[in-house]
């Protein structure tokens, strides 16, 4: 835990004077959501949180989906990491196997070459990780909902009845084909 | 009110299960007047229980016990321990049924007659025509309070219907329409009208949607000849030494194993939990399982064809607000052996939302990268159909006991086997490509042809037929072996047809409830 945090603090040492991995072959990472991050305790150090971050952003990048959001899947892994020391120790090697795949950093690679690590991992312990907690976690955080479209539960805003279940741009079909509403 | 039977009381009909088909049996029996036990292996939810979420849903009424799968089918690499999406609830998968009531074609009770030899494949024609179904058809839809049917008016159609009726439109398909479906679009029968939540896989928590938990079991509850016991897990049905069926074994909520004697015993476990238990009921009499002589116990399991395409729209669509299954195009449903297979396949709007979209796109480890992550970032661009279309039954596909491992009782857990057919690549091929054809003429930048889902729609492993050595019951589902033991759910299918299985095994359970309620009468059961 020292260990970490020490690497943390001179990983923002780093940054404040170089802004640190800021840019990256497959775009640029939000380095003050990363910052916010980094200041809290952490089971993990910060390139085994930069190269998850990537990891899920590679696996499901999304133009609405900022830096902030992807960080819910490696806070996720780092409260498991946190808890278990055999999680945290399975990250550390999940992303030193990245790395020596990539032939140095996977945060260094290319998009390119990104892409041919992430084929070359599937179904492998890290690789399996980081895709459940995009799908399981990620993709099952209210605010990714948000920027996704996706509106959550309905019941209790009365459902959709009167809340643009028909509102697409899309021709109205006949009255045969989809009846008026009881409520109309 | 709500009835309590000794477990001596060997004059009851027991029911296994409490879904479509054992929810609507014990109904039917109580109704009449015959003294009914239904004993349900999950606990029971109301609308007030169900919630909006998913992951949170799925956890609450999904059948998780441990199964093992085997075979080439894709869902036993994405799901292996998850062959099935089927519900562990009283009402069983009506909880989580989108509610699409459609009757089987003319032809489709007879295919071995209309589509002759298949190889590999184990066709039968149905001992049952459509033409004696219908009175139970019409039943059947009554009861459930179908659409477009009984002069009930049909549903509105979503945002989704929208996107595939403009589809459907382009692409010259001649019926396309909001379905017939168990959704009540007018408040009917003690429920509400369908509010459009959009969950109703998660159970229909505005109660709209017909279930067997909450529309059948109160009923037969009323009658004061019905006991439902809930988190009684049947693990075997045992007979007297001339074999005839005289009681169940079940472990009850504490763990504690009871014995129920009984009059009848109808198993309704849905197609997996069906046959185990007859395989699981084996004795020196019946070394190979109840009502097995045939050895065709577990065998001809099918799961429908079932695909999916979703499709990324170039305007915005709100698919999830509304019904789940909000509309169907039928025109590819019939037999037309041109298309290069032989029965047919209908087309339906289905919605995820976000978090079971994620795990369902792409399954398994290969589910992720820059196309998936387009779709999932502009999910409200989406728009979606399943394709529920025939597959044929295969000997080969079948349910065993994997004696290697066993379950919460210490019993062996079902192993479900299953291969694609030749026929099977073919339609779903073919139904790709007019899925995928739909949403291109209404304005798709791009689309996903999505593998199976674990099964919803489990058929067949219990068949009935006109001849015993062919299947395991006959055309009232009583078991060719055994004269008081009988099926009563989806496993009775002869074969599968193109339509969701829901209204045919609601239908069944109805006859079979004549004909139990007459046999009882002349006391030859």
């Amino acid at each position: 835990m020292t260990n970490s945090n020490i690497s943390r603090r001179s990983f923002l040492k780093k940054a404040g004077k170089t802004s640190g991995f800021v840019v990256l072959a497959g775009g640029v990472v939000q380095l003050t959501s990363f910052n916010a991050w980094a200041a809290k305790k952490s089971a993990i150090d910060n390139h085994v949180a930069k190269t998850m971050l990537l990891v899920g952003k590679d696996m499901f990048p999304g133009k609405r989906f900022s830096d902030d959001l992807y960080m819910i899947a490696v806070d996720s892994l780092d409260g498991k990491a946190s808890k278990d020391e055999s999680v945290k120790s399975a990250l550390a090697d999940g992303v030193a196997a990245f790395d020596k795949a990539a032939g140095g950093k996977y945060i260094d690679a290319s998009s390119k070459k990104r892409m041919k690590v992430l084929k070359s991992m599937e179904g492998e312990g890290f690789f399996n990780t980081m895709r459940g907690e995009m799908v399981n976690v990620f993709f099952n955080n209210p605010r990714v909902w948000a920027v996704a479209g996706w509106e959550g539960a309905s019941y209790d805003k009365g459902g959709y009845y009167l809340r643009g279940f028909q509102d697409a741009d899309w021709p109205q079909p006949s009255e045969d084909a989809s009846p008026k509403g009881w409520w109309e | 009110m709500a009835k309590k039977f000794d477990l001596n009381d060997d004059t009851v009909a027991v029911v296994i299960g409490s879904g479509a088909g054992g929810g609507t049996l014990s109904n039917e029996l109580a109704q009449k007047g015959i003294n009914v036990v239904c004993l349900e292996a999950g606990k029971r939810y109301t609308t007030d229980d169900f919630v909006n979420d998913e992951w949170a849903a799925f956890l609450q009424t999904a059948w998780l016990d441990k199964r093992t799968t085997s075979g080439s089918w894709r869902v036993a690499t994405d799901f292996p321990g998850l062959p099935s999406w089927i519900v562990k609830s009283v009402g069983g998968s009506t909880l989580h049924w989108a509610g699409a009531s459609l009757r089987f074609q003319e032809h489709e009770f007879k295919v071995k007659t209309e589509y002759g030899d298949v190889a590999g494949a184990s066709l039968l024609d149905w001992p049952i025509s459509l033409k004696e179904m219908e009175p139970y058809y019409d039943k059947a839809e009554d009861k459930i309070g179908v659409t477009r049917t009984h002069g009930i008016p049909g549903l509105p159609g979503n945002n989704n219907f929208k996107v595939l009726y403009d589809g459907a439109q382009k692409m010259g398909y001649k019926d396309c329409h909001t379905g017939r479906m168990g959704i009540n679009s007018m408040p009917r029968d003690g429920r509400n009208a369908c509010l459009q939540l959009g969950f109703c896989f998660q159970g229909c928590k505005s109660g709209a949607k017909w279930s067997a938990g909450y529309s059948e079991i109160p009923k037969a509850e009323k009658t004061g000849n019905f006991e439902l016991r809930t988190e009684a897990h049947v693990i075997q049905i045992t007979h007297n030494k001339a074999g005839k069926i005289d009681g169940v074994v079940y472990v009850d909520k504490d763990g504690n194993q009871q014995k129920q004697k009984a009059r009848i015993v109808a198993v309704a476990g849905n197609s997996i939990e069906t046959p185990r238990l007859l395989l699981m009921s084996n004795t020196s009499m019946y070394p190979d399982g109840l009502s097995n002589s045939a050895g065709q116990v577990g065998k001809n399991y099918m799961r429908h064809l079932t695909a999916s395409v979703y499709a990324l729209m170039d305007k915005p669509v709100n698919m999830h607000r509304g019904t789940t299954m909000a509309g169907i195009i039928t025109d590819e449903s019939r037999n037309d052996p041109s298309r290069g297979f032989v029965g047919g396949y209908e087309m339906e709007t289905l919605s995820l939302g976000l978090p079971f979209m994620a795990a369902f796109l792409v399954p398994g480890t290969t589910g992720y990268g820059p196309k998936m992550g387009k779709f999932l970032d502009n999910y409200d661009h989406m728009a979606g159909m399943w394709i529920v279309g025939e597959d044929m039954p295969q000997e080969s596909n079948r349910v065993t006991l994997n004696t290697n491992e066993k379950d919460q009782n210490g019993m062996p857990v079902p192993n479900v086997h299953f291969d694609d057919h030749a026929n099977d690549l073919a339609m779903r091929k073919h139904a790709f490509g007019k899925g995928t054809d739909v949403y291109k003429a209404a304005g798709a930048l791009d689309v996903f042809e999505t593998p199976p889902y674990p099964s919803t729609h489990n058929l067949g492993t219990c068949r009935m037929s006109e001849k015993a050595r062919d299947g395991v019951c006959d055309k009232h589902g009583k078991s060719h072996d055994i004269a008081n033991l009988f099926i009563s759910d989806g496993s009775q299918f002869t074969t599968g047809a193109a339509e969701n299985p829901t209204l045919t095994i609601v239908s069944l359970a109805i006859r079979q409830a004549e004909y139990i309620a007459k046999e009882m009468a002349k006391g030859t059961i």
